[in-house]
């Protein structure tokens, strides 16, 4: 069973990428999430949050990257979610509708154009 | 292994995860099929962590994989068995999809997922225990 991990990297002042990797389940949510909240929503910047290396979605991670989003966007700041071609992750977020108020890319062109709107 | 039984811990969560690819995969239940069971099961579960009450924590809770044949097709029924606190997930009805991130709210996230997922719930009290059933159906493919 894989472990869960975040990284991240600024790319520029007001630019970062999250990386999640792993099971965002419980458990692995329990490992990240303060963590996750501080990276994405402590200040206003654009944040694209890559989701393509996470292998389990369920609700309690749905729940942590909305409660950023969410805290982000009252900020001033934008998320969008980067996905691949992570079907499992991406038949998630459309069956609860999370990919219908934060914004949801294949590949990391489109994220960067999504961003920059 | 058929069934399993777990303590109502985060941990173990995992440990039922395994159980049932393992047991899916021996049952030969497709791969997409068995990851939103997994999603299912992962979702109860953590439900009964939070939701459970003290009794849930007192007795184990006991899982069960078992290949069906529904009117079409093939399948399988997924039987959780716990002493929670009664909770009958099919009483309660999903919230509108949120139109922005404001009106987005935390809860009722998970009983979605499990209620898109799935082909056939049922719940009952049997022998003062919680059982919900989940069942996943399919095509057999050519």
């Amino acid at each position: 069973m894989t472990t869960t991990s975040i990284e991240h990297e600024d790319l520029a002042e007001d630019l970062r990428r999250i990386r999640l990797s792993g099971r965002l389940d419980m458990v692995g949510v329990g490992e990240i999430e303060m963590r996750f909240t501080s990276l994405a929503a402590s200040r206003p910047m654009r944040v694209l949050v890559d989701l393509t290396g996470v292998s389990f979605l369920a609700s309690v991670g749905l729940r942590c990257i909305i409660h950023s989003a969410k805290a982000l966007e009252q900020k001033g700041g934008k998320m969008v979610l980067l996905l691949g071609d992570n079907t499992v992750v991406r038949g998630t977020l459309d069956t609860v509708g999370v990919s219908e108020i934060i914004p949801v890319c294949h590949d990391e062109a489109s994220a960067m154009d999504a961003l920059a709107g | 292994m058929s069934s399993l039984e777990i303590r109502a811990e985060p941990q173990e969560l995992r440990r039922a995860s395994a159980w049932l690819q393992e047991r899916g995969e021996r049952l030969a239940v497709p791969a997409d099929q068995i990851d939103r069971l997994e999603v299912c099961l992962n979702e109860v579960l953590a439900n009964l962590l939070e939701h459970g009450g003290t009794p849930v924590a007192s007795q184990p809770i006991r899982l069960r994989l078992e290949g069906i044949t529904p009117p079409a097709g093939a399948g399988v029924r997924l039987v959780i068995s716990d002493a929670g606190v009664p909770f009958d997930p099919l009483v309660v009805s999903d919230k509108p999809l949120p139109a922005s991130l404001d009106e987005a709210s935390p809860g009722g996230l998970g009983l979605r997922l499990v209620r898109a997922y799935t082909d056939g719930m049922a719940y009952r009290v049997h022998e003062d225990r919680n059982e919900l059933s989940i069942e996943m159906h399919w095509s057999p493919r050519s």
